[in-house]
């Protein structure tokens, strides 16, 4: 269930390009529920224009990212990784998206799409 | 500037060879450029090593991408890639060639460069040490015929077999190290449609023809079914996409598996079907242009060319807005979760593979005596999660040739990320 963090937000600000992602998990480190949940500090998740971005993904989960965070999002953002390891799909269906964030998910990527042509089994054209 | 040592040991490091083995915990020893001894070291040999404690972390080798673009420049939309003036683009090029080395990727297949001679002067200044980066094989301006581009400010246009071979010399004597041909369409473009084919028998042939006789390797843009048959008839080394393989072209992948490599470029769909949004291209326009139909048969298709163990490799087309460089590694993730590989074998793909798809499988991509040290200390097991490969800060120590690019300090302290400047990072209008 990692908690994947922007390392570079905001992107088109050079001069504070990697601000957010330090504060985060600055924040993070003061949280004692954090500890359980893996961190991931990645190049980009690719939200920037409303920068300060971060995701909840894990294996066969959908990847779920928020955008527009700061530092003060660290405690819904370690509530949402468990509720979204907890979950079957991982899509927000699925779980309870904490409140302060349900308005800042920007992506939703789901892991397994239908997998409806396959011409190698189903016969040969 | 990198480290230079002659003698280095990496003591006590969970060995992640890329043979297939599973990971073992020992000693790797390496002397000037080349991996010495793994597994037990006599001791005797380690004598004046510079030791590198492991305390058990993951050494493997350096990861290869199979389809990679310096030149592509982060823009928010396909034009942006051919505006960019000479100069600023060549700096853009050479801070990607170091991003994708701070990413752990020390092996890179260009497949395609924006302007001429991006690629090539990139490669030179790379193994010249002028600048860090991954090694590389060169590319220039992808070929397509008259009315079948995808972006025509950054494409080398040519028509007939003739054409063809023009082309490719042209290329060649620019010093290229592969041909790209730009054989169908992409559906973002809102005109050329992915499942159109563009060139003709003749026209692949002729250029295959060229290249070869050169000793240059030809690759592809090739979505549609009958571009991958058309690719695999003629002998186009390296299948970019591949998305429509019908059962034919499967069974014709499969009985050429012994030298064709597939690089599917798989986060392209998935990013840009899902998470472009920002950028303004919502999910509802990419599944009406098709991407949605795209992605599952790409998926269904790769996962069989993985059951028929056809070479599948990773490497992603990165350098947009919404797949910017340094996010190499989501390929590998990709691979596990939706590709049907397990995490062994997905690094398998990136390393050892990788070696293979550089023209040097007996010295590249494992963890073996006598390989070229191309070695990443990873904090962490990429078997048991392999997320972690995305993530900057758990590469402790990367190393190529064996000259360190990346030694972190044994604190834990983390590399600062890529100073944002003006012209790596472009904002799309509005923002």
């Amino acid at each position: 269930m990692p908690l994947l963090i922007c390392r570079t937000c905001p992107r088109y600000d050079p001069a504070g390009s990697g601000r957010f992602g330090r504060a985060l998990t600055e924040a993070l480190r003061e949280d004692p529920a954090a500890e359980a949940v893996p961190v991931r500090s990645v190049q980009c998740l690719g939200g920037c224009p409303d920068d300060g971005v971060a995701a909840v993904d894990g294996p066969g989960k959908a990847r779920v990212r928020f955008t527009g965070l700061d530092a003060g999002h660290a405690g819904a953002l370690v509530a949402a990784a468990q509720a979204h390891a907890g979950s079957r799909s991982g899509t927000p269906e699925d779980w309870d998206v904490p409140a302060e964030l349900r308005e800042r998910i920007s992506s939703v990527t789901p892991k397994r799409p239908a997998l409806e042509f396959r011409p190698w089994v189903a016969g040969r054209p | 500037m990198p480290t230079t040592t002659s003698k280095i040991l990496f003591r006590d490091v969970s060995i992640l060879d890329s043979t297939g083995a599973d990971p073992y915990r020992g000693d790797v020893l390496v002397e000037g450029d080349r991996i010495a001894a793994v597994g037990t070291v006599d001791p005797s040999r380690t004598e004046g090593a510079r030791v590198v404690e492991g305390r058990g972390r993951t050494l493997m080798s350096g990861l290869c991408d199979a389809h990679t673009h310096f030149s592509w420049n982060n823009s928010a939309d396909l034009d942006g890639l051919g505006t960019m003036p000479v100069e600023e683009h060549l700096l853009f090029a050479i801070e990607s060639a170091r991003t994708y080395i701070d990413s752990g990727y020390t092996m890179c297949l260009g497949a395609a460069s924006a302007k001429d001679r991006l690629d090539v002067v990139c490669r030179d200044a790379i193994n010249a040490g002028r600048i860090p980066g991954p090694r590389y094989l060169a590319n220039g301006p992808e070929i397509a015929v008259t009315g079948g581009a995808l972006i025509k400010s950054i494409t080398k246009f040519a028509d007939g077999p003739e054409g063809m071979r023009k082309a490719v010399r042209e290329l060649i004597d620019i010093g290229v190290d592969q041909i790209k041909l730009s054989m169908t369409g992409e559906e973002i473009t809102g005109t050329q449609r992915a499942e159109d084919t563009y060139f003709s028998d003749e026209e692949v042939a002729a250029a295959v023809a060229e290249a070869h006789r050169r000793g240059k390797r030809v690759c592809a843009h090739a979505r549609s079914a009958e571009s991958v048959k058309m690719c695999v008839r003629h002998h186009v080394d390296v299948i970019y996409h591949a998305s429509f393989t019908d059962a034919e072209g499967m069974d014709m992948l499969e009985a050429n598996k012994d030298w064709v490599f597939v690089a599917p470029g798989i986060n392209w769909l998935v990013a840009t079907l899902y998470e472009a949004e920002a950028f303004g291209f919502p999910q509802e326009a990419a599944e009406a242009v098709g991407y949605k139909k795209e992605l599952e048969m790409a998926i269904a298709g790769l996962r069989e060319m993985h059951r028929r163990g056809i070479k599948v490799l990773p490497g992603g087309d990165y350098g947009f807005a919404w797949t910017p460089h340094g996010t190499y590694a989501r390929d590998l993730q990709h691979f596990v979760e939706l590709l049907g590989f397990t995490p062994m074998e997905a690094i398998i793909s990136a390393t050892a593979w990788g070696g293979e798809i550089m023209l040097r499988p007996d010295e590249l991509g494992k963890v073996q005596p006598g390989y070229l040290a191309d070695l990443l200390l990873v904090d962490g097991d990429p078997l048991a999660d392999i997320t972690i490969l995305q993530d900057q800060t758990k590469l402790t120590y990367i190393m190529k040739d064996g000259r360190f690019h990346k030694e972190a300090s044994e604190d834990g302290a983390t590399t600062p990320p890529l100073p944002g400047n003006v012209d790596r990072n472009q904002a799309p209008a509005g923002v």
